[in-house]
């Protein structure tokens, strides 16, 4: 089952969804449905831990906003 | 005396035999660089913003021939850069007889086009299979005495001999990289999960199994190996611990995590555990069509998932389009999707309904394996139209076709395919004609493949065309 997320981040990054890359940070990305582990790619100069998240009920137009910062 | 003699001799020599397993150890990690699977072919390093994947359904020669077909029609539809849509083609799943056509393309590209009839369709390999097991001296005996020589073994021998030498994977993996042809995925069914088991490296990392020595033909046979009539194609499973294979990040979570969100996720989670499960030591592998009679699963799990059996290496993956279809940076982009399941799956005339007699034997048997295949591979194609359908703002543009049979129109020709029984029997000229004429028929009166043909050439869509259900409404 489909679903969204949008991670927001100043720099441009790979997202990767359980280690795979998957999208862009500041761009909606599809995924599947369940629990799920997120974290950048490139530097780890973010002060955001690996962030486990358990993603359902998301659309294209209402993904779940994940925040990574940098420090 | 002196035969009988003989034939004791080797009698013995045969029953001291030890047991080689047919799939030799991995000898190193598992590494995504290396071995016939996604990340080592051509596929995701092409440029086309086009992702095309073809299913071949299991039917015998019935499925054979109508996945030539189809294979035939893509060979003449003709694309804006003067190649054909057969050329874009990125990935053919297949189960069973769809398998013999998908790997003779992997294996000859184009020449399978021109010779495949000649070669396969209108041999009668079933009862050169009944022949080879049952009537030549050198098998029975085999047969009979060793104890690691099976009639699958005999099925094997006989599609090297007709149709795929001793080609192995290594051979294919460089057919495609040399010719940048589809990735071929055939797929059997592992008898004790009752889960599919695909023939690409990714699924063989996890028994620590190196798949590039097997002959393509042992991937054809256990893809069609029909039980009862066939054993079993046994393959070796290495532990795990034995090439240092890692379980992806994403297992933990699904398995303990997901059951009461997300069910079927966590059901591939308890697929791979149970390949990983020590005390299993050996996989049985029968025919593809008992886990998925379409060969559908698979592409669909790629175009839905992220999750596969192998741990990424960067960017290098298993088999998930996700990637693809997020536009990832530096990986190949789509824009479009043209997803053909080849279903030659058939309904035969009344032949148990029209008396009030107990039906025989085989004709229950026939029903009761029969109808779960038939209804699971219905569910397969409505999941796949229900997942595309939702993604119509997903500002990719999916474009499902589906041929199958009761989709004819034409009543005769519909009588004709449909009664071409599933076997590998020669087909005849009026059913080879019929095969072929189905397909270009279904091909061409499917509205998301006339949709995709224009769309791919820039024309524009006549005032009364039949919607593909799943593309946006023109803006």
């Amino acid at each position: 089952m489909d679903e969204w997320i949008e991670v927001t981040f100043p720099e441009v990054r790979d997202v990767l969804v359980d280690d795979t890359v998957l999208g862009t940070t500041n761009e909606p990305m599809m995924l599947e449905r369940g629990h799920h582990t997120i974290t950048l790619g490139g530097a780890q100069n973010y002060t955001s831990p690996p962030m486990p998240v358990a993603i359902f009920n998301t659309s294209r137009n209402q993904p779940m906003v994940l925040v990574f910062t940098l420090p | 005396m002196r035969n009988l003699a003989a034939v004791s001799a080797l009698a013995l020599l045969l029953a001291g035999c030890t047991y080689v397993p047919l799939n030799p150890q991995l000898q190193h990690s598992p590494d995504l660089k290396t071995g016939y699977r996604w990340a080592t072919t051509t596929i995701p390093k092409r440029t086309s913003n086009t992702l095309v994947i073809l299913t071949f359904s299991g039917g015998g020669t019935r499925a054979a021939g109508l996945s030539y077909g189809v294979l035939k029609q893509l060979d003449a539809t003709a694309m804006p850069d003067n190649r054909k849509l057969l050329d874009y083609v990125d990935v053919i799943s297949s189960v069973s007889g769809g398998s013999f056509a998908s790997m003779d393309y992997g294996m000859r590209g184009r020449q399978m086009i021109a010779d495949f009839e000649s070669k396969f369709l209108q041999v009668p390999v079933q009862s050169m299979l009944i022949k080879a097991a049952f009537f030549t001296p050198k098998n029975v005996i085999k047969l009979l005495f060793d104890p690691n020589f099976h009639r699958i073994d005999v099925a094997t021998q006989l599609y090297q001999d007709v149709l795929f030498g001793t080609a192995t994977f290594d051979d294919l993996l460089q057919q495609q990289n040399t010719n940048d042809r589809p990735l071929i995925i055939a797929n059997a069914t592992e008898l004790e999960i009752g889960s599919r088991f695909e023939w690409t490296q990714d699924q063989f990392d996890v028994i620590c199994s190196d798949m590039l020595p097997i002959t393509v033909a042992h991937a054809v046979a256990a893809s069609s190996d029909f039980p009862v009539a066939l054993p079993p194609m046994i393959l070796k499973k290495y532990d795990a611990s034995t090439c240092k294979y890692k379980a992806p990040s994403w297992l933990a979570a699904a398995r303990d995590e997901d059951e009461y969100l997300y069910p079927l996720r966590t059901r591939y989670a308890t697929e791979l555990e149970a390949y990983l499960d020590p005390q299993r030591t050996y996989l049985h592998t029968l025919d593809g069509g008992i886990a998925d009679n379409i060969g559908l699963r698979g592409p669909l799990h790629a175009l839905r998932s992220s999750d596969t059996f192998a741990q990424p290496e960067g960017k290098l993956t298993g088999m998930t389009f996700l990637p693809l279809l997020n536009h990832v940076r530096d990986v190949r982009a789509i824009d479009r999707v043209l997803v053909i399941v080849v279903n030659a799956g058939a309904a035969g005339p009344v032949s148990i309904d029209n008396t009030s007699r107990e039906p025989k034997l085989k004709a229950v048997l026939g029903g009761i394996s029969g109808t779960p295949m038939d209804n699971y591979s219905f569910d397969s194609i409505q999941l796949l139209l229900d997942t595309v359908g939702k993604r119509v703002d997903s500002g990719v543009r999916y474009y499902p076709v589906v041929i199958s049979f009761p989709l004819l129109r034409d009543k005769n020709l519909r009588d004709l395919v449909n009664n071409i029984g599933t076997s590998f029997n020669a087909l005849t000229n009026e059913q080879l004609n019929g095969l072929k004429q189905a397909a270009d028929i279904l091909i061409h009166q499917d509205p998301c493949f006339q949709q995709f043909v224009r769309d791919a050439n820039g024309q524009p869509t006549p005032p009364g065309a039949s919607p593909c259900a799943s593309a946006p409404p023109p803006p």
